[in-house]
């Protein structure tokens, strides 16, 4: 019985949608074109945080060690550092190596360090901070916290790109949330009133269903199957538009833009933002038939 | 078959349709509700039907009360009464056969079993040829045909016909009326809302006379 049902709704929503073909073409091409601007926003947001991450990896403090400190204390004074919760990798320099790359970043030769009877540079801890710790105002609190430290001589960072980086991020976060929210309402008032606008053109068939006795399971089933195919593949048409252009864009200015900005290469969503898209295009083709329908199911 | 107690209808901009109407047709009558546009022929369908809900009184169909019926339970109701709407009501992309299907395929799953149904009501009405046609391509009485073949497609226990001969030729109206006596006849209760009296000369039945509202002329009656 469930089965012979089953096929029954499935065979009315094939009819229905041969006898409509002009309208579920439309009311899939909203789906789709809606749903491809709020992907496109999503791949620019997702390309724009791996950016900002790799930025966020790049950065580093350095921590110079008092000239005295004794093993004992450099070990005690990277046990601590290293189990701040900021922290995510500690390496350290001695003195022979913070020559060494001296003579390397100014390009010189040894003739250039000759005069020096000893080495000035002193030794010190490079930290990377963990991404979800990056902030001025979490960064500059372990600064002080650090500088507390007897066998730590000096901190140094760029505290004015930290600064302007993390405003940026706050910033990009907010407002790639709202315009997220923004582009989502968009799309889900778009798609439902497409729908609506189809489901109130059945009008008629919905009254008389209803008359001859149809029970609101049998009035709904055929819609929610209809809305589940729509939804479907509105948004499997928008992934496949996403990643046409994506190929496009990658193959003509992907690999200047990831130069120009330092960053890694551009990725296109990962798997579980496009499953996101293909149950969001699910969900709102469903819910969009539901709810429309609600009105012709009153009595 | 159907009892109407003290049966009150207004509808939400406080138009008055019905006030204390009592009426009660038996089961295998042939029963007319004839009366004025605006006298509440309609409503009275409606409200057996539950398309509306009565404001007071009681209201029986085959021996349930359905006054206070849940929503869940009126489709099975309405699958116990077929009825034949004033504008026909028929899908005009679907054909003849597709428009009597649909009423069959709320009961029934099987293909084969809708199909028979569909083909006996076809039968009953007349229009076997007809049946790939869609109703834009029909006349008229062939329209109201087709609205009795689906009325008619689940044997109904009742027949409720809101102006079977509404816009028809006088010899279309007589093969309509001809045809719901025929219906009648091997047993299912006929109730036809008119404001034609003449159709009144044509068949034999219970005769209940509505009134204007202002006129206070609500008639009472009893089968």
């Amino acid at each position: 019985m469930f089965f012979r049902r089953f096929f029954y709704f499935f065979g009315k929503v094939v009819n229905g949608t041969r006898q409509r073909a002009f309208i579920n073409f439309l009311n899939i091409g909203t789906i789709a074109i809606s749903l491809l601007v709020l992907s496109t926003f999503l791949i620019i947001f997702f390309n724009m945080n791996r950016l900002l991450d790799s930025w966020k990896d790049e950065f580093r403090a350095t921590v110079y060690l008092d000239d005295n400190i004794s093993l004992k204390g450099m070990a005690r004074v990277k046990k601590r550092i290293a189990d701040s919760p900021e922290v995510e990798t500690v390496k350290y320099i001695s003195k022979i190596e913070a020559i060494h790359i001296l003579r390397e970043t100014l390009q010189a030769d040894d003739s250039a360090f000759e005069g020096l009877e000893i080495n000035p540079l002193p030794s010190s801890f490079e930290l990377r901070f963990k991404r979800e710790y990056f902030g001025f105002k979490k960064i500059e609190s372990f600064v002080t916290k650090i500088k507390g430290f007897n066998e730590i001589s000096d901190i140094e960072y760029d505290r004015e790109w930290v600064k302007g980086f993390s405003t940026f991020l706050n910033y990009f976060g907010v407002g790639s949330l709202m315009l997220g929210i923004g582009l989502f309402l968009a799309a889900v008032f778009i798609i439902s009133s497409t729908i609506r606008l189809s489901v109130f053109g059945r009008g008629d068939e919905l009254e008389i269903m209803r008359l001859v006795g149809a029970t609101n399971f049998f009035i709904r089933a055929p819609f929610f199957i209809e809305g589940l195919i729509q939804g479907l593949f509105g948004a499997l048409l928008s992934i496949g538009l996403l990643y046409a252009v994506y190929h496009v864009s990658i193959s003509t200015i992907g690999n200047s833009i990831s130069l120009y900005l330092r960053g890694p290469s551009l990725s296109f969503l990962p798997l579980d933002f496009v499953l996101g898209i293909v149950f969001g295009g699910i969900l709102i083709g469903v819910s969009g038939s539901m709810v429309s329908l609600e009105r012709f199911l009153r009595i | 078959m159907i009892q109407m107690f003290h049966v009150y209808k207004t509808y939400p901009n406080n138009h008055i349709a019905l006030v204390n109407l009592s009426l009660k047709v038996d089961r295998g009558a042939f029963a007319y509700i004839i009366g004025p546009n605006g006298a509440g022929k309609t409503t009275v369908l409606k409200l057996i039907l539950c398309v509306e809900r009565l404001t007071k009184g009681q209201i029986f169909v085959d021996g349930t009360n359905i006054t206070r019926m849940r929503k869940s339970s009126i489709p099975y109701l309405r699958r116990r009464i077929g009825g034949i709407f004033q504008d026909f009501k028929l899908l005009n992309h679907s054909t003849v056969f597709e428009n009597i299907a649909l009423a069959a395929e709320v009961v029934e799953a099987r293909k084969r079993k809708v199909k028979k149904k569909v083909w006996d009501a076809l039968g009953l009405v007349g229009l076997h040829n007809k049946s790939d046609l869609y109703p834009y391509q029909l006349s008229g009485g062939e329209q109201k045909r087709v609205a009795i073949a689906r009325a008619m497609v689940n044997n109904p226990l009742i027949l409720l016909a809101d102006e079977p001969t509404d816009n028809l030729d006088p010899e279309v109206a007589v093969e309509i009326m001809n045809l719901l006596g025929t219906i009648n006849v091997h047993g299912t209760t006929v109730v036809v809302a008119t404001n034609n009296p003449r159709v009144l000369h044509e068949n034999q039945g219970n005769v209940f006379v509505l009134g204007k509202l202002e006129d206070r002329q609500r008639f009472n009656g009893s089968g």
